[in-house]
């Protein structure tokens, strides 16, 4: 090739250059953002994560944790869930300039499939601003009415209904808190500052209601029970910082002592609760699980567990003892299988536990997850 | 009606603050723990608490520094508090932060002073009104109760009472002798 014919050779390769890259590009087929519009299948696990500016539900497969979506809402949030797991509900408070301003507190109702606001119904502006437990935000037993803990600090509830998706009650309740609905009608009782508890029944339409004072149930100050309690059959159950079990009936519409059960009698080592939602119970199988510590003294009543005990409530003793760590919060949760979850509070992980019933519904750790930080409440479809 | 319940409410944050004020004035610690339940303190009016004027100060002082009071949770008067100490924070132990507004409510506790056994009402007011960090929390929460006795429930926000604004770091202000 002469020089001449090898210049032309070069720019006419040249020429074609930008025709080869285009017929690359023709063949390259660009990518279109998209959303997920469904969460994977399969049961789901859910961890309350309360923040002072955001707060989040988790929600984590209870096959492996994976973690499969989230909804979130303001400040101080509190949680519950429909009992098929399908509506998730947070009330929180929400401030103009996040740590100051003109407040408003909100209830946000979640479709979890979707991971999508429903509804919105602004609260009055009272909410407890406190360490989030399920006894904070329940829904009824038919979950028309939702019922809400203020604290003022003065305590009252706030009654929404969520057919008409509004207010419709606030009950002023001095010096009780927690709401723990009753299993049939409306109306709940609350924990008050002497021991006792006052049960509020409500008329069908939330407007008008009554209330009945029971006799001292525990004492305050010797033996206060946690905010965490558990249905048994058709009582309520309560822990004590002393790891006593208060058996109680709310059946006649007023607080009635059943039993107390000293679930650590015997055990040498000062036992007692520990942590934050301290007590599940696993109805299939009668056994009240329970978050214990040893060498308890005043002030380690929130510090994470050593063990969790399995107590039988029909046989009425412990019939396993397992050693864990750090765990402050627990929940049975029915998925492919029963399972216990547990909340770490020094790591801030999920950690899951395989139950043995024929080792006196002994747990092994099968699994653990960090995904959030300070978290109190585990929750699941019931 | 709705007026009806806030006027409620509003009474019972008033007489709750000036029941705690005259109770933390002579109640022994066992008799105060009995009558506590939704009793709270008024940071504002701490100031003109008849008795203490030291604040607690005189019975503070740390061995080998005499001015100096612990930057740590192990501290004495900080047996019930749970937060963040706002002598971390721009503070001190009596003092909000800048920028910050003390709560016109608190939680107390009863802690006992290692120089002369003796035990102090202390009462824990949160600074209010900004976000951040200042260091590890302090969670020795001795005596502290559920929000059923919410004047020793340590796991309430008490910046509640200021609006409901953020929760800085917490005060540890001496308010009375308990016994």
């Amino acid at each position: 090739m002469s020089k001449k014919s090898s210049v032309w050779f070069w720019l006419a390769g040249l020429a074609l250059l930008p025709v080869g890259a285009w017929a690359d590009e023709a063949a390259f087929v660009p990518e279109v953002v998209s959303v997920k519009e469904r969460m994977s299948p399969g049961p789901n696990v859910f961890v309350n994560q309360m923040d002072m500016a955001t707060s989040t539900i988790y929600i984590f497969s209870t096959k492996d944790l994976t973690l499969k979506g989230n909804v979130s809402g303001g400040s101080w949030g509190l949680a519950t869930l429909s009992r098929d797991g399908n509506t998730a509900y947070m009330a929180s408070g929400f401030l103009s300039r996040v740590a100051y301003g003109t407040g408003e507190d909100v209830l946000q109702i979640f479709d979890v499939p979707t991971n999508t606001v429903k509804k919105e119904i602004t609260l009055p502006y009272k909410l407890t601003q406190y360490t989030p437990d399920a006894a904070q935000l329940r829904l009824s037993a038919d979950e028309k009415f939702i019922y809400i803990q203020n604290a003022t600090p003065a305590t009252s509830v706030t009654v929404v209904d969520l057919e008409k998706g509004k207010v419709v009650k606030e009950i002023p309740s001095p010096g009780c808190y927690g709401i723990y609905p009753m299993e049939n009608g409306y109306g709940y009782s609350a924990i008050c500052s002497d021991g006792s508890f006052a049960t509020f029944k409500l008329s069908p339409d939330g407007q008008t209601f009554t209330s009945q004072k029971s006799e001292r149930i525990f004492d305050v100050d010797e033996d206060p029970i946690f905010l965490a309690s558990a249905r048994v059959d058709s009582d309520l159950v309560f822990l004590s910082y002393n790891g006593n079990l208060y058996r109680v009936s709310d059946a006649s519409g007023v607080i009635r002592k059943v039993d107390v059960i000293p679930a650590t009698k015997g055990a040498p080592g000062s036992w007692g609760a520990s942590g934050y939602g301290v007590m599940t119970y696993d109805s299939e199988a009668g056994i009240m699980f329970m978050a214990m510590s040893s060498n308890r003294h005043e002030g380690t009543h929130h510090h994470g567990a050593t063990e969790i005990w399995a107590y039988d409530m029909k046989k009425k003793k412990i019939v396993s003892r397992s050693p864990v760590k750090d765990i402050s919060t627990i929940g049975v949760v029915k998925g492919e299988e029963t399972n216990l979850f547990g909340l770490d509070i020094k790591k801030n992980i999920i950690v899951k536990y395989d139950i043995n019933p024929k080792n006196g519904y002994s747990l092994k750790l099968s699994a653990q997850r960090t995904d959030f930080g300070f978290a109190t409440m585990i929750m699941g479809a019931r | 009606m709705d007026n009806l319940i806030d006027s409620l409410l509003t009474w019972v944050d008033t007489r709750a603050e000036e029941r705690m004020r005259r109770l933390a004035g002579r109640a022994g610690r066992r008799s105060f723990l009995h009558k506590a339940g939704g009793i709270f303190v008024g940071g504002t009016v701490l100031p003109m608490l008849p008795y203490d004027n030291s604040n607690g100060v005189a019975h503070a002082r740390d061995v080998s520094d005499p001015n100096a009071i612990p930057d740590n949770c192990d501290y004495w008067r900080y047996c019930s508090l749970h937060g963040s100490l706002c002598s971390k924070c721009g503070g001190s132990v009596t003092q909000c932060p800048p920028g910050t507004t003390p709560s016109k409510v608190a939680w107390v506790g009863t802690c006992r002073n290692p120089k002369d056994n003796k035990n102090y009402l202390v009462s824990y007011n949160d600074c209010c009104g900004k976000a951040g960090a200042c260091g590890e929390e302090c969670t020795r929460q001795e005596r502290d109760r559920p929000g059923y006795r919410m004047g020793l429930a340590s796991e309430s926000s008490w910046c509640i009472a200021n609006g409901g604004s953020g929760v800085h770091c917490t005060v540890a202000v001496v308010v009375g002798m308990a016994e």
